[in-house]
């Protein structure tokens, strides 16, 4: 791939437009959740996929979750890359679709509606479980499922080498990788961190996060929180209360400690939800377990869930296992 | 001889005039806030939750914390310990895997009100009642059947581990039929023919909790359409009064169920007719909490009249991750 290429110009075009409207972050937060999505598409693996033995789909439809703005992105570059037409479907009302459409003008990709993905030789379907279940039941093709997800941290409170990926001055320090995390689409998406165990107290957790919980909402804005969401947060809020008494809040964040019995991973915006436990209170939720961030070595997880260090929880690299399936191999037919 | 001892003997009691007052049309024997605030502390000492919830002394009435529905699947709220209870009423776990617990040492409270309080709403209704319900005898974990259950007439239950009875005869006379919207949606998929004349019915709940919600207008107009006259009632498990409502017309509690709308960003409760996340402050609530936070929305008139919204909105805003109701509904044992 070089400048000239279709590809690259697209990638281009995107980081110079910034992200759609209406993604419900706030103006920098949107902008970093943006250039976190484009930096990832490592033109390296682009270029690879091209030349992959197997022939690439003819037409792959990418059926894209509302409120996952960046979602998209890869997998449309990743199936471009390979040699498929690509017909991207975004819920009614949202953006992305036309956005990510608009400036790829010499690409074979465009929006689709309901139609156009029951034809497509392969689907790929990203939303709520009984969503994408549909979405497969309607077609005859191949669909790759992707339902919703959650994700963990482990932290121990270990310093990290410094990251070329996060902000200068946001590696190092776990805490800070962490409030990064947390930042990152306002924890709403799959891959953030929906809770924080530890081996450690959480009053102890608290106190070290608290102050980057803060320099995060001061550099990247929490974005809007809907009424469900809000009371959401506040009977969290009271579960923490009425429990460990942990209850920190500050402007636009929180950090909430609660009990091992009371784990629900469900991710919260700019809320730490912290458990001191260890990672097999996940386990009745293994089979939706995500992606884990760490500061130091763990056990007990899944071969399925993706583990990387904490701060790279919302930045995950093209070649990965993605909810366990091999992705970028799904790219080619045999 | 009453269940209730000491202190909660006393506040039964004075919770027993209050309604009996109000369904008379009188004014309450003792300011309202006044017996409120009794009951808060009376509970605050004996329930640990909802001790924590208060932030600083409650002096007012708007003070008292408003215990948030899910902390009943989470921990045990109310006054009442597990297994001290007479009555234990649970929540369907429509919204989710967990269901929370509602302790009561007596249903007297609710018994001595719901009857009286619907009638005055919704007028005459007839005692011969066929209940798209379970059973209270075989579900007596049930809030709504029990409510039912409490109603003068002769009762005929027609909903059996969620499934509706195959065949059931309406008969001559004027019936009241109580429903869940989904067990009346159902029924009514069974393409039922006219009711006998003066026939009621009621639908209830069925929405929150749901992620497909039924269209409730088209629910109530096939009603309509057939010959009932609709009338609707909101109720839940953690409460003990039940507002009720015309087939078109706001909810209206009794008088000694106040309801607020609150912003749920920051807890603070609303002007009348700001839309928002609802509270009620029911003092029939002696063994649970007098105070509760919904997750429903809507808005309260000037003249406490509850105008509903269902859930609160913006559950779409949460991309790809697991929802609340997800999370509970996934959990494996």
């Amino acid at each position: 791939m070089g400048p000239t290429d279709p590809l690259t110009r697209w990638i281009a075009r995107l980081r110079e437009a910034g992200p759609p409207c209406g993604t419900g972050l706030s103006p920098t937060g949107a902008a970093e959740a943006w250039n976190a999505a484009l930096d990832a598409l490592d033109p390296a693996v682009l270029a690879e996929l091209g030349e992959r033995p197997g022939r690439p789909w003819r037409r792959v439809a990418i059926v894209a979750a509302r409120g996952a703005f960046t979602a998209p992105i890869e997998w449309c570059a990743a199936f471009l890359a390979a040699g498929s037409s690509v017909g991207l479907k975004c819920p009614a009302g949202d953006e992305t679709g036309r956005h990510l459409v608009g400036l790829s003008d010499d690409l074979p990709f465009e929006q689709i509606e309901r139609p156009a993905v029951r034809e497509a030789d392969l689907a790929v379907a990203m939303g709520a479980n009984e969503t994408v279940a549909r979405i497969a039941a309607d077609r005859q093709g191949t669909t790759l499922c992707f339902g919703h997800r959650f994700s963990a941290a482990w932290i121990t409170g270990t310093p990290l080498e410094p990251d070329p990926l996060l902000p200068q001055g946001w590696s190092v320090d776990p805490f800070a990788a962490l409030a990064a995390d947390l930042a990152l689409y306002d924890t709403r998406g799959c891959l953030s961190p929906a809770l924080v165990l530890t081996p450690r107290p959480p009053e102890e957790i608290a106190r070290a996060l608290a102050p980057w919980m803060a320099a995060a909402q001061a550099r990247w804005p929490r974005g809007e929180v809907s009424p469900a969401t809000h009371a959401d947060i506040r009977a969290r809020r009271a579960l923490a209360r009425a429990t460990t008494g942990l209850v920190v809040d500050g402007d636009g964040w929180s950090i909430f400690g609660l009990l091992p019995q009371h784990v629900l991973p469900v991710a919260l915006p700019r809320v730490a939800i912290v458990h001191q436990a260890d990672l097999s209170a996940l386990a009745p939720w293994a089979p939706h377990w995500s992606t884990l961030g760490v500061d130091a070595p763990h056990h007990g997880v899944p071969p399925t869930v993706r583990v990387c260090r904490i701060g790279r929880m919302q930045r995950p690299p093209l070649t990965r296992l993605h909810d366990g399936v091999d992705w970028l191999a799904a790219t080619r037919q045999a | 001889m009453s269940p209730w001892s000491g202190v909660a003997d006393t506040l039964s009691d004075r919770i027993a005039a209050w309604i009996d007052a109000a369904l008379e049309g009188s004014a309450g024997p003792e300011p309202w806030e006044a017996l409120a605030l009794d009951i808060f502390r009376y509970q605050a000492e004996r329930d640990p939750v909802l001790a924590s919830l208060a932030e600083r002394p409650v002096t007012t009435w708007t003070e008292i914390p408003a215990m948030p529905v899910g902390l009943f699947k989470d921990l045990p709220v109310g006054t009442v310990a597990p297994g001290e209870g007479v009555v234990s009423f649970q929540t369907s776990g429509t919204t989710g895997g967990g269901r929370g617990v509602h302790r009561l040492r007596s249903t007297a409270l609710i018994d001595r009100a719901a009857w009286g309080w619907a009638t005055q709403v919704i007028g005459e209704i007839p005692t011969r009642i066929v209940a798209l319900l379970e059973d209270p005898a075989t579900a007596p974990d049930s809030s709504l059947s029990h409510m039912i259950g409490s109603f003068p007439g002769t009762k005929s239950w027609c909903l059996r581990s969620g499934e509706l009875a195959p065949r059931f005869d309406l008969g001559q006379d004027p019936v009241f039929l109580p429903a869940t919207a989904f067990a009346a949606a159902a029924w009514l998929a069974t393409d039922p023919g006219q009711p006998p004349a003066g026939s009621v019915a009621m639908i209830t709940g069925g929405f929150k909790g749901r992620v497909h919600t039924l269209d409730e207008r088209t629910l109530l107009s096939a009603l309509l359409d057939l010959g009932w006259r609709v009338v609707r009632e909101y109720g839940m498990t953690e409460l003990s009064s039940q507002l009720w409502a015309t087939e078109s017309g706001p909810f209206r509690p009794p008088p000694w169920l106040v309801v607020r709308a609150a912003d749920p960003a920051t807890g603070d409760l609303l002007p009348p007719g700001q839309l928002g996340q609802l509270r009620f402050w029911d003092l029939a609530n002696l063994d649970g909490s007098l105070a509760i936070e919904t997750l429903d929305g809507g808005g309260v008139e000037a003249d406490g009249s509850v105008w509903l919204h269902g859930r609160l909105p913006g559950a779409a805003v949460r991309g790809c991750s697991l929802t609340v109701e997800e999370a509970w509904a996934r959990r494996t044992p």
